[in-house]
């Protein structure tokens, strides 16, 4: 029966044998073409993209260090700078206090040396005055005198005596 | 019996032409091989046969018949099978695949991965060795896809299915053999080859059986990985075509047999999947299994 051995070629059915042959040729001839015009390239372009997406990531994760050391250094600029602000600042304000408070000081000297100043002039000036006053009164004594005695006594005596009398005052 | 066997191929004649529509051109050559044969089961089985068998001609669509008895060395239907196979691959890999994309997109992708696929999940792992998996990888990518090829082939209307033939399945698995072998001695030398075999912590006068044992193993592996391709598909589709076959004896009683022939042939699609896979993944652990033993 041709039926149950129909697997293995009976009758004028090729043999599997030349099969087996025919099998070698197409697959030797089809894996020279893949080998030399497909897998090849193939297989490079796998090996160097892998690469380069193993690099890019190595690269990525390096940026991201990089940054974060950016901005660890930014932090601690920005936290500097707000260190030195504070510091000017107070300085500042120790050197505004220390010039007010000089400035006072000398307020208080230079008015202190007016206050003196003046008093000795009112005292200079008051003994001037008062020079004064004790002359006028004497020569208004005299005159009231010497009206008073009637004329008696010329003037040259009278002089000298006006200035004994005020001497002795 | 011979008055019986015309009323049934009467019958079968009428029975046809109901479910004739559904399935092409099938019925007709089947009620022909009724009209003189006495057995509508006999009829069948040599249908089946003759749709599996390799042949000189290729029977196309329209009564067309392409013969190829005039080629030489005996080149058949199923050599021509490979050599179509071989052309479809050849152009999506040589013409189609875009080597040169950073970004692959499209059919460059979908073949991209299976060769990834067969290099990272196959090669690599089963050769047990990096640099030896890579270097195997066009030859195991070439198993894979003519073995694929052909078996989805097979599912198509036009074409027959090659790996069913034990021939090519043979053919297929020497070359795995002669990877083994030439590779082995080449890689390791002639010494280093033999005591691949030799099993480890074991007494020596068990080794006196054991190595031969171990190097028919190899013999063994490549009969085993020949059976196993053409086997699978030559079932799967002798049962599809027997499913057909049942709409034929029995009638219209038989037409959920065509239901079933449908579910087997989804199946089959799952089969191309996986023997192609088994095919290379075995390839490559009985490769590995002699050019890196694990001691």
């Amino acid at each position: 029966m041709a039926s149950t051995n129909f697997v293995f070629a009976a009758g004028d059915s090729p043999s599997g044998g030349k099969m087996v042959i025919w099998t070698w040729i197409i697959f030797a001839a089809l894996f020279f073409v893949l080998w030399k015009f497909a897998f090849g390239p193939i297989m490079q372009g796998l090996e160097s993209r892998e690469q380069t997406i193993r690099q890019s990531l190595d690269q990525a994760e390096q940026a991201r260090e990089q940054l974060e050391q950016i901005e660890k250094t930014q932090e601690e600029l920005i936290a500097k700078a707000q260190h030195d602000a504070k510091e000017i600042i107070e300085e500042a304000r120790k050197a505004a206090d220390e010039v007010s408070r000089s400035v006072k000081q000398k307020a208080n000297e230079e008015a202190q040396v007016l206050i003196y100043n003046a008093e000795r002039e009112i005292q200079e000036k008051q003994g001037i005055a008062r020079l004064q006053l004790r002359q006028e009164s004497a020569d208004l004594a005299v005159a009231v005198a010497g009206k008073i005695l009637s004329e008696k006594l010329d003037d040259e005596h009278t002089q000298k005596l006006t200035e004994k009398l005020i001497n002795e005052i | 019996m011979s008055s019986d066997s015309t009323v049934v191929s009467k019958d079968l004649e009428q029975e046809v032409k109901e479910v004739g529509s559904a399935i092409e051109h099938i019925p007709e050559e089947i009620a022909q091989g009724a009209a003189h044969g006495d057995d509508p089961m006999a009829d069948v089985v040599e249908w089946v046969g003759s749709h599996l068998a390799d042949s000189y001609s290729w029977h196309l669509p329209g009564g067309l018949n392409i013969p190829l008895d005039s080629l030489p060395m005996g080149f058949s239907l199923h050599a021509l099978m490979l050599v179509i196979a071989s052309l479809i691959i050849s152009f999506l890999f040589v013409v189609v695949y875009r080597k040169n994309d950073r970004v692959p997109t499209g059919i460059t992708n979908l073949l991209e991965t299976l060769v990834v696929f067969v290099r990272d999940e196959i090669a690599i792992p089963n050769v047990n060795h990096v640099e030896d998996g890579k270097k195997l990888t066009p030859l195991l990518c070439t198993f894979f896809f003519l073995i694929l090829t052909l078996n989805l082939m097979g599912l198509i209307p036009l074409f027959v299915t090659a790996t069913a033939n034990p021939g090519v399945t043979l053919g297929l698995a020497t070359i795995t053999f002669a990877v083994i072998v030439f590779g082995g001695i080449i890689k390791s030398g002639p010494v280093g080859f033999i005591k691949a075999f030799i099993p480890h912590g074991v007494p020596l006068p068990i080794l006196f059986i054991l190595t031969p044992l171990e190097m028919l193993g190899v013999v063994i592996k490549t009969a085993a990985l020949t059976i196993r391709l053409f086997a699978n598909l030559l079932a799967g589709h002798i049962v599809v075509y027997v499913f057909v076959g049942l709409i034929v004896v029995f009638g219209v009683f038989g037409t959920p047999a065509f239901f079933l022939a449908l579910g087997i042939n989804l199946l089959e699609v799952l089969v191309a999947f996986i023997q192609a896979y088994v095919f290379t993944l075995l390839s490559a652990m009985f490769i590995g299994q002699v050019w890196h033993p694990d001691h």
